[in-house]
């Protein structure tokens, strides 16, 4: 009987070596281990075997079913894989085959400006408020000491509907509505179109877009005013811009100030710079502490509370980020340019 | 407002500084210099020489041979000019100058003979006649007696000058004046401002009578001066030569000094013939149609809101702004009455404007000049007709109230700290005051100033923090960044959120964002076909537009994108989609009384597409903004009439979607197809946070609906039917095949619907499945006579 376990394997062994597909491998199965195959043949021959002899053939038996089965199954799996690989080698692309994919679209760059400094200024804890594109005459002039025929009126010539409404100047007017409204501590942005009476040119556009800031509390100042814009700037232009200050006037703000900015076009090593007209520094901005008439105007008490506000133009910061040189570009919606700030 | 260097230096000890510090300083202190030049720009190293020999060439017919003395030398130059002589005194420009004609001096030789520089006329030095009378000869300039053998010609012209051109903030009326401007600046340098003299004798008694009546509030004060015995001249050389390097030519004594006050006082006057006046001035306002000829020779036509000087026959001058010619210094004049007068600068602009005529004076009425600047401009002409001595000085004659005193403000160190952020020493901000004119004095922790009439713009604490800080300087602040302010939480509103959502997801489909004016030509609407009763013709109108095509507040925004389309295809951009997120504006007002504006969502296709892709962009659009749409054909004149939908949320329009009539993009010159959609966020809801609904944990039952249906009923409406029908339990209805042909009747259309049931807690049973179902099929029979199929 051992003889014959020995036999069992090698006819196995032989004729697994013969076989081509997986249907002869299937009858290879059946015969060796299948229902009738030669183990269970031989399994059902040890009832008539002697105890001892029992045993030790029942274990002869079964190590060789164990065999057989991993032999089998190996000899399977050698099968799958080479059709697997059969498969593989016909299925072929040329990956270097270009594409059309819908890209993302191109934002407005001056939007891209917006969002970019909103979500810096939101993160400080600043609110955006957008407001109204047409204003009244008060809230656009007065209520910030602009009164009527002041001369400031003509530092930015203004679009009238009528006597009392206007398209709207700064977006300071909103502010005079959150103040009015909201106690302090107040941390706001106004944003949105202005208008001034300019011919369109390189430099100038009779709408364009302002993001103001203002903050109102017990305890603020002109410090705070400044660093509050550097951080803004550096945020926009880079960490290793610089800021020079001016005195200026508005009438909003007192002390007023003007923000320079170091070109971020030649960083103040200068030398033929169209950008700074090489002095090294570019206007950016007005900014100033709230002068306390406008905060009475509103009804905070200026004797508690200080506030201050700054004012950029976003055109003109998006020219300066991006070396725009030519203001009419961000109105002509050209794809070519909207399409590089995906 | 221009000043020189010379004129400033009366008034401030600049020595040791180079122009390029005092221009520093001036920006420091908050006035940007425009424009910064030498007026000897390209006189340097051209000198005075006297002929001392002159000489014929030996070689050459034309020319001469002139030994020069130059002082420290004696130079050999070649001319051609036939107008030297021996003994002329003469500019010599010598080797290495770059004339102001771009002309190079060299040494050379000519003919066997060295010349060691050029004889100049007046072109190759850039001096005109007013600098110099024989600037204009024909030849070389030659200079009087009083020039000085190797002097500087630009010191003998009297071109040792430098301009400022500064810029003036409004609030600044006063510094539209050489003496304040040298104040700000001697404050600004730390040193010492010399005052200008004012004093003058004037007569005890009066001897020619001069009477002033003002009659109008429009002239807040006139003060008159006669000056008898006056001899009309040429100005003093110092005054001319002031006048002509801020780009005034000289006329005679009197007017000159009008000017020169002007400038250096900032206070504007008039000189009048007393001879031709008589003793009376009348200050009124202008009867409509009266005429005056100016001293520019025109006549100008007056109406009752000028303001103007008479006497008691006629106009003789129009207030603040030109006199008369008829009353004006001339040569026979022999006694002058000089005016200061105060004019409302509102009065003044709009007189100035509407006759078009805008001078040095009105200009400077218009910024706002008080009153005190009347008698201190007053007073220091009379200073300078004493010093010069142009006349006799009579008793001055005031009509009106000058204000003088000072006013009393506090401003107390902590406030400056305050407002500041930083300590500035009481020291400083006491010495930067007084030396502005501003007497201050502490008292404990305060500041006490008496501020000058003539600092109008100084009216509390704040403005004298601001006179502190811009003279110690804002590059001594350390920024800091709030530290000391409350929290605030902060994020946007829900309208930009609402934006922000249409924006990111009309980028993510592919569509770029443009930005466009709000005002539009009225001819658009035109172009667009919009019917004369439609409400988007009801546009607001700006009063005072750039232009026409500026000149109304859209009411829509297909114009807009269609004009962005246009210019894209003429730059052979191809196949794009375009959105903007803009506003509209109605013509009504809302409870502020402001116009209603609305933020609209526009989006634009030129590619090949269906109206179902353009509608599948606007479904995520509209699922992103949180709200289901509803689709009803609609006919608009400016689209497609069957390729175009309203689109309805809770009931309301919110927008629109469809192809753009081809008539309308032939007005727009648009040569492709285009597909729009828009929709009004203003009237959407504020996205909320949602609830989250628990993961189905129980198995959906499919079905399939097939139904018959009349061709001409829309599928939306089935979809409506089945879902109201299908209640709760109906998960979702899904289209799947529309089917018009020759299988079924004509007049016919099969549409078939995967429906999905399913109960959130169990699982459904196939009876509640099938009452469901029998349901929507008796509601779709019931509503459009739909035949189930098999």
């Amino acid at each position: 009987m051992e003889k014959d376990i020995k036999d069992i394997l090698t006819k196995a062994k032989e004729q697994l070596s013969k076989v081509q597909n997986k249907l002869e491998l299937q009858q290879a199965n059946a015969k060796f281990l299948g229902k009738n195959g030669l183990v269970l043949e031989k399994m059902k021959e040890l009832k008539d075997l002697p105890p001892e002899k029992k045993k030790s053939m029942g274990q002869g038996l079964n190590e060789l079913k164990q065999e057989l089965t991993a032999l089998f199954e190996d000899k399977f799996n050698q099968f799958e894989k080479a059709a697997m690989d059969e498969a593989l080698a016909n299925e072929k692309v040329d990956v270097t085959i270009p594409v059309k994919p819908t890209l993302w679209g191109g934002m407005h760059p001056v939007e891209k400006m917006k969002q970019e400094l909103i979500e810096y200024l939101v993160s400080q804890g600043f609110s955006l408020h957008t407001g109204y594109d047409i204003e009244s005459d008060y809230y656009c002039f007065e209520a910030l000491n602009i009164p009527k025929d002041h001369p400031a009126r003509e530092m930015q010539d203004t679009f009238y509907i009528d006597k009392e409404t206007v398209l709207r100047t700064q977006t300071s007017s909103m502010q005079i509505r959150v103040m009015e409204t909201q106690t302090p501590p107040i941390r706001m942005i106004s944003m949105g179109n202005v208008y001034r009476i300019d011919e369109i040119d390189a430099t100038h556009s009779p709408m364009f877009s302002q993001l103001e800031i203002l903050v109102v509390d017990k305890n603020v100042s002109m410090a705070d005013c400044i660093g509050t814009i550097e951080g803004i700037l550096k945020h926009i232009l880079g960490e290793k811009t610089k800021i020079r200050v001016r005195p200026s006037f508005f009438p909003f703000t007192e002390p007023s100030i003007e923000v320079d900015a170091s070109c971020p076009k030649c960083g103040g090593k200068c030398g033929g710079c169209s950008m700074c007209k090489d002095t090294g520094f570019v206007e950016m901005l007005g900014a100033g502490m709230v002068n306390p008439k406008v905060l009475e105007n509103c009804n905070v008490d200026s004797k508690v509370y200080r506030g201050f506000a700054a004012g950029f133009g976003l055109e003109r910061l998006t020219m300066m980020k991006y070396g725009i040189s030519d203001m009419r570009d961000l109105y002509e919606n050209d794809i070519n340019l909207l399409k590089q700030f995906r | 407002m221009i000043v020189t260097l010379n004129w400033l230096k009366d008034f401030v000890d600049l020595s040791g500084l180079s122009t390029k510090d005092i221009a520093d300083k001036f920006i420091e202190i908050g006035y940007e210099v425009e424009e910064m030049k030498k007026m000897s720009k390209g006189l340097d190293h051209v000198k005075v020489g006297k002929i001392v020999k002159l000489t014929r060439h030996p070689n050459a017919e034309r020319l001469q041979i002139c030994t020069i003395d130059i002082g420290e030398k004696q130079v050999q130059i070649l001319t051609a000019a036939t107008n030297v002589f021996e003994g002329a005194y003469v500019p010599a420009s010598l080797d290495g100058a770059h004339l102001p004609n771009g002309a190079v001096i060299k040494e050379t030789v000519m003919r066997g003979e060295i010349s060691q520089g050029m004889l100049c006329g007046g072109e190759e030095l850039g001096v005109t006649k007013a600098i110099y009378p024989t600037a204009d000869v024909d030849g070389i300039m030659i200079l009087d007696e009083s020039a000085v053998v190797g002097q500087d010609i630009a010191d003998f012209l009297g071109l040792n000058d430098v301009i400022f051109d500064l810029k003036v903030l409004p609030n600044r009326p006063d510094c539209q004046s050489v003496v304040e401007l040298a104040r700000e600046l001697a404050t600004g340098l730390g040193r010492e401002f010399i005052e200008p003299k004012t004093d003058f004798v004037e007569a005890k008694k009066t001897a020619v009578k001069l009477d002033i009546d003002v009659n109008t509030p429009n002239c807040g004060v006139y003060l008159g001066c006669v000056i008898k015995n006056v001899n009309i001249a040429p100005s003093p050389a110092i005054i001319q030569k002031r006048l002509k390097s801020i780009g005034i030519n000289p006329k005679n004594n009197f007017i000159d000094l009008t000017n020169y006050i002007l400038w250096e006082m900032g206070q504007p006057l008039h000189a009048f013939d007393y001879e031709k006046l008589g003793g009376k001035i009348f200050v009124r306002q202008a009867q409509e149609g009266e005429k005056l000829i100016a001293l520019d020779d025109k006549t100008y036509t007056l109406s009752k809101d000028d303001v103007v000087i008479t006497n008691d026959k006629q106009v003789i001058g129009l207030a603040g702004i030109m006199g008369g010619k008829e009353f004006s210094i001339n040569p026979n004049t022999h006694t002058v009455v000089l005016e200061s007068a105060i004019f409302d600068r509102v009065s003044i602009r709009r007189s100035a404007r509407a006759i078009g005529l805008r001078t040095d004076a009105s200009a400077r009425f218009e910024r706002g000049v008080e009153s005190v600047s009347a008698l201190r401009g007053l007073n220091r002409a009379l200073h300078l007709i004493e010093e010069f001595q142009l006349g006799e000085i009579e008793p001055i004659v005031i009509c009106g109230e000058v204000e003088t005193k000072s006013r009393t403000i506090c401003v107390s160190l902590d406030s400056i700290k305050d407002n500041l952020g930083i300590e500035i020493p009481a020291q400083f901000a006491i010495n930067t005051l007084k030396s502005l004119g501003i007497k201050a004095t502490k008292k404990n922790n305060v500041i006490n100033c008496e501020v000058p009439a003539i600092r109008a713009d100084i009216e509390r604490d704040v403005d004298l923090i601001e006179e502190i800080i811009r003279f110690y300087g804002f590059d001594k602040i350390q920024p800091q960044k709030c530290e000391g302010v409350s929290a605030t939480i902060g994020g946007v509103d829900g309208e930009q959120n609402k934006e922000n959502i249409a924006t990111r997801s009309m980028l993510a489909l592919g569509a770029h964002q443009i930005r466009t004016y709000t005002f539009r030509s009225p001819t658009e609407l035109d172009k667009l076909l919009i019917e004369k009763e439609s409400e988007l013709r009801n546009v607001i109108t700006i009063a005072n537009p750039l232009s026409k095509d500026y000149s109304i507040m859209r009411t829509e925004m297909l114009g807009s994108v269609l004009d962005v389309v246009r210019f894209n295809l003429n730059r052979q951009n191809k196949d794009f989609q375009l959105f903007e997120v803009g506003k509209v504006f109605v013509n009504k007002r809302n409870d502020k009384n402001l116009f209603i504006e609305q933020n609209m969502l526009s989006y634009i296709t030129t590619q090949k597409v269906t109206f179902f892709d353009v509608k599948s962009t606007l479904e995520i659009v509209a699922n992103n903004l949180g709200i289901t749409l509803n689709y009803e054909p609609i006919n608009l004149s400016f689209m497609h009439p069957n390729m175009t939908a309203s689109l309805k949320w809770a009931n309301k329009t919110i927008g629109l979607i469809g192809k753009i009539h081809p008539q309308v993009l032939k007005n727009f010159d648009i040569n492709t197809d285009c597909y729009y959609f828009e929709l009004n966020l203003s009237v959407l809801p504020l996205k909320k946070s949602k609830k989250i609904k628990p993961i189905p944990k129980h198995p959906a039952s499919m079905r399939d609906l097939a139904v018959l249906v009349n061709e001409n009923v829309a599928v939306g409406e089935l979809v409506n039917v089945i879902n109201r029908a299908g209640g709760e339990w109906l998960e979702n209805a899904e289209l799947f095949d529309v089917y018009i042909g020759n299988e079924i009747d004509k007049g016919k259309k099969n549409v078939a619907f995967k429906l999905t049931f399913r109960k959130p807690d169990v699982t459904m049973t196939q009876d509640e499945v099938n009452i469901t179902f029998d349901n929507i099929v008796r509601q779709l029979t019931a509503k459009f006579d739909a035949k189930l199929r098999g």
